[in-house]
C-alpha cells in the first residue's frame, strides 16, 4: 500500500468520525434551541438562502420525520442524494464504472440546471 | 552545456528533455519554429468540476458563496469541450476556492457564535439572574 493511498484512507476516516460525531450532535440536541449558529444571511437581510432549514432538516431527518425534513428545506434530501451520488463518482472509483453518467453529472447542462433549481427555490421560499 | 529553458537547470548537450523538471528542451539542430506544438495534449481529463462540494456548501453554509461555485463548476465543461484547458483550469480552480472559502466562512461564524455563547452569552445570564 503506497503511502499517497494510506493518507487518503486516514482522510476518509477523518472525515466519517467527524460526520458520525456531528450527526449524532443533531441527532441529540434540537437546532430549534441552543448552541447551534444561526444563519447569517438571514440574520442579516431577513430572507433566507437556499440552506435556510438545513440544520432542522438534519435533525429531522435522523429521526426519520422525512416530511418535516423537507417542510424545513426542500432541497436537503435530493441534494443530499446528489451528493452521494456525486461522491461515489468522483472519489469512490463511479467515474470508470459509470463514464457516461458522470459526464453527464459534470456537463454544463446539468450542473445550470442544478444552480436553476436552487435559485427559483431561493426566491420562492422568501414570496410564499 | 546547455541550460533548461523552463526551469535553468544545466543540462548535458546532448539532453532532448530536462533532468531537473523533465520539461523538452528545443536543440538548434532540429528545425522546429515552423512547427508550434498544439495547444492542449490530445486528450487531458476533463478538470474537477466541483460539483458535489458547491451543493454541500449551498446548503449547508450560511453565506450563499456556493451559487458562484456552481457557476463556476457549470463553465468547466464548456471551456473543456472548447479545448481551452487553461480556462477550463481556471474555472475549476475558481469553483474549489469558492467552496473552501464558504466552508471556512460558515466554520469561522459558527465557532465565533458558539464562542460568543459560551462567554457573553452566559455573563448576561449571569447578570439576569443576579
Amino acid at each position: 500500500m503506497s503511502p499517497a493511498r494510506l493518507s487518503n484512507y486516514k482522510k476518509a476516516s477523518l472525515i466519517i468520525i467527524c460526520l458520525i460525531l456531528l450527526g449524532g450532535v443533531y441527532f441529540i440536541f434540537n437546532p430549534e434551541k441552543g448552541f447551534f449558529p444561526p444563519c447569517l444571511f438571514y440574520r442579516v437581510t431577513g430572507f433566507q438562502c437556499p440552506g435556510c432549514g438545513s440544520q432542522r432538516a438534519i435533525h429531522s431527518l435522523l429521526h426519520l420525520r422525512i416530511g418535516e425534513a423537507f417542510c424545513y428545506n426542500l432541497l436537503l434530501i435530493p441534494a443530499l442524494l446528489l451528493v452521494f451520488l456525486l461522491v461515489y463518482l468522483t472519489c469512490f472509483g463511479g467515474k470508470k464504472r459509470a463514464p457516461q453518467l458522470y459526464r453527464k453529472l459534470s456537463g454544463r447542462k446539468f450542473i445550470l440546471s442544478v444552480l436553476f433549481i436552487i435559485i427559483i427555490y431561493w426566491i420562492a421560499r422568501n414570496i410564499f | 552545456m546547455k541550460y533548461c529553458p523552463t526551469c535553468g537547470e544545466p543540462n548535458p548537450d546532448n539532453a532532448r528533455f530536462c533532468v531537473k523538471c523533465g520539461r523538452e528542451i528545443p536543440s538548434e539542430t532540429t528545425p522546429s519554429p515552423a512547427y508550434t506544438p498544439p495547444q492542449h495534449s490530445p486528450n487531458p481529463n476533463m478538470p474537477e468540476t466541483y460539483l458535489w462540494q458547491s451543493i454541500v456548501v449551498t446548503i449547508l453554509c450560511c453565506l450563499p458563496l456556493g451559487i458562484p461555485a456552481i457557476v463556476y463548476a457549470a463553465q468547466v465543461e464548456k471551456y473543456y469541450l472548447q479545448g481551452n484547458i487553461d480556462a477550463a483550469n481556471r474555472a475549476s480552480r475558481n469553483a474549489k476556492n469558492f467552496c473552501i472559502a464558504s466552508l471556512v466562512s460558515g466554520l469561522a461564524i459558527a465557532i465565533i457564535y458558539v464562542i460568543y455563547l459560551a462567554t457573553v452569552g452566559s455573563l448576561l445570564g449571569l447578570f439576569a439572574v443576579a
